[in-house]
């Protein structure tokens, strides 16, 4: 019998639960220990791992996810959902931070989160980065207390310069956004253009595409809500957003393209450039979008808006044009 | 991809983030172990791969995506499929020869894959819908004796019954399984599985009432963990199905109103004009009227704050 095992001390492992959720599998598909364990360990050894009184090796892993016939990147999927389903209290207080419903995160999910802030079990920068987000929003810090807060789990300095973006640091940032001054703006801004045209900053996510598309976001948010923005990045920000026009077409993935046509609009309006077609995009992935509580902001028109967006609605040639093909033309 | 490729990875990580071997490796193995699980696959333990990437500030499963998709140079598997689910082609041409020859270590999402070329194949007259119904079949057939449990074999049993709908015992199991199945696991190919299927219920006779709510609802709460426009899209079209299945006209009018302005954002031309005519079919409505009836009633809303220009 192979060698899958060794001895270890429990109380140093918090990675236990690996053999947990192999065994929730196994049980959910009725398949018994002796059928599963059979050419891979003997069910003393395997009942060792469940008793944590051992580790298991990636050999026996990969032998027991073939009979299970999961593919290993699966299977870390399945890790990362089952985190997230219980630790539910935690996500829903950072995704209710995240569209900017502060009040709503406190009343809500603040309390069941309070005693996980000093070691969070998920979203170990992004947990107190929204708490600290929601305490200035609420007046129960100053600005630059929260940004001390944020800053000492950011680190932002070491993001910039690594070859590798992780997804909660992507994540942190658009949270950092919120807060920063214009001279960090520009720091993440820049960032985020060479991550997206450099090519040499690899993205670590789960999800690449939505990963990729949220690079886009972040970094039209990043350099266009400056208060001053010089005129030579013009041109970037019109090159990541026909990037992300390109990109989503593709993808289709982008469920908040309204934040990208929202910053856009506002752009434009400090530039004094019109684009119909921006205007027409940033109302209708407003209205068409499935769970309206998602959009915390007030929506900010005149009736010249509203005119144009039904103008376009009438015209049919538009109506039946690929995703984006006017705006990528223009 | 060996277990020793996966501690390359884990180093390349440390060296991304400027941390030393010595303090990655405290409290967990000794640098020499560390070196040692670089060269040789022997003896390597899951749980201080685990720790490490903990260290690093990385789940496991980031890591492995990582290694599978990033670092390797992603074939394009998850995204092939993805393409030809949604049946959007613009960047397809770049896989479909890498999907042809590509072999997956795991037999039944090799199935899967072929089954995927061969519905692009379909779609593009490359082979005849005789043809694509023909691999169907011999892949039910193949795979009779498997679960619907393996994701891969849910999929190609919902993309089987997209047109072979008579097919009531594979449909019963496969609509049982997956209203009860757990999506933690396998949830893009449970994605597809379930868009399959549903699109596949809409206006036909096999839709119940309970059917046809209780997949929407698990379509609807995967949706809550991964919001994708597209399938968010689908959703709108699914539940607007079912509030016309019980007479809802107030969720049926807003629901449609939002589905049909998605669908003039997603989809063109002739594939445009299908799914307005399947609109028009199945609800009986001008979806312009319709919609510019909704929008009227979105920018009175206290959402909508109208200023002088």
């Amino acid at each position: 019998m192979r060698r899958t095992m060794m001895n270890y001390n429990s109380k140093r492992d918090d990675t236990r639960f690996i053999i947990d959720y192999l065994d929730q599998i196994r049980a959910e598909r009725k398949i018994s220990i002796k059928d599963f364990t059979d050419k891979v360990m003997s069910v003393r050894n395997y009942t060792r791992l469940l008793n944590k009184e051992a580790a298991i090796s990636f050999e026996a892993l990969s032998l027991f996810l073939e009979k299970l016939s999961v593919p290993l990147f699966d299977f870390g999927g399945y890790l990362r959902n089952s985190k997230i389903y219980e630790n539910l209290d935690i996500v829903n207080f950072v995704n209710t931070a995240g569209q900017e419903d502060y009040e709503t995160a406190y009343k809500e999910y603040y309390t069941p989160i309070k005693d996980k802030l000093e070691n969070p079990p998920i979203m170990k920068k992004l947990l107190p980065i929204s708490v600290a987000m929601m305490e200035y929003k609420l007046n129960m810090s100053t600005k630059y207390e929260s940004i001390d807060k944020i800053k000492s789990v950011l680190q932002l300095s070491s993001i910039i310069s690594s070859k590798v973006l992780f997804s909660e640091d992507l994540d942190a940032l658009g949270f950092y956004m919120l807060i920063c001054n214009d001279e960090a703006k520009t720091l993440i801004g820049e960032y985020l253009y060479k991550v997206l045209f450099n090519k040499k900053t690899k993205i670590l996510t789960g999800t690449v595409e939505l990963s990729t598309i949220q690079v886009h976001l972040n970094a039209i948010m990043a350099l266009t809500r400056r208060e001053t923005i010089p005129n030579r990045d013009h041109k970037k920000i019109y090159r990541i957003f026909k990037s992300f026009l390109e990109y989503d077409k593709k993808a289709k993935m982008a469920i908040w393209d309204y934040l990208v046509f929202r910053d856009m609009k506002d752009y434009n309006m400090k530039c004094n450039i019109k684009d119909d077609l921006i205007t027409y995009h940033y109302i209708s992935s407003v209205i068409s979008i499935r769970d309206s509580n998602k959009i915390s902001d007030d929506i900010i028109l005149n009736q010249n808006d509203i005119d144009v967006y039904y103008d376009l609605l009438k015209d049919e040639e538009f109506a039946r044009e690929s995703m984006y093909e006017r705006l990528i033309k223009s | 991809m060996t277990y020793s490729d996966y501690f390359k990875i884990i180093d390349e990580i440390r060296l991304a983030k400027n941390i030393t071997v010595s303090d990655l490796c405290e409290g967990i193995i000794s640098e020499r172990t560390y070196f040692r699980h670089m060269i040789s696959n022997k003896g390597i333990k899951f749980d201080v791969f685990s720790k490490l990437a903990k260290k690093l500030g990385v789940t496991s499963e980031e890591l492995v995506h990582y290694s599978v998709f990033v670092r390797k140079g992603d074939p394009g598997v998850t995204r092939f499929m993805y393409r030809v689910q949604v049946k959007h082609f613009d960047d397809i041409a770049e896989l479909y020869p890498i999907m042809i020859d590509y072999k997956h270590d795991n037999y039944e999402m090799n199935l899967l894959l072929k089954t995927y070329v061969k519905k692009y194949q379909y779609y593009i007259n490359k082979i005849s819908y005789v043809e694509y119904k023909e691999w169907l079949k011999e892949c039910l057939n193949l795979t009779k004796e498997l679960t619907n449990e393996i994701d891969a074999i849910s999929n190609i049993r919902a993309l089987y019954l997209q047109e072979f709908s008579d097919d009531v015992q594979v449909l019963d199991t496969l609509l049982d399984y997956y209203v009860k199945s757990n999506h933690s696991i396998g949830f893009t190919f449970k994605l597809f599985g379930i868009d399959s299927i549903l699109s596949l219920m809409v206006n036909t006779k096999y839709s119940t009432v309970e059917n046809v709510k209780l997949l929407s609802e698990k379509f609807n709460e995967m949706l809550l963990r991964f919001d994708h426009k597209y399938f968010s899209m689908n959703s709108l079209l699914f539940s607007a199905y079912y509030y016309k299945l019980i007479d809802d006209f107030e969720n049926l009018e807003e629901t449609l109103a939002k589905y049909y302005l998605n669908l003039r954002l997603m989809i063109g031309y002739e594939d445009y004009d299908l799914k307005i005519m399947q609109l028009k079919t199945i609800f009986n409505i001008d979806p312009v009227e319709l919609l510019k009836k909704y929008s009227e009633k979105q920018f009175k809303s206290s959402k909508f704050i109208l200023k002088n220009s």
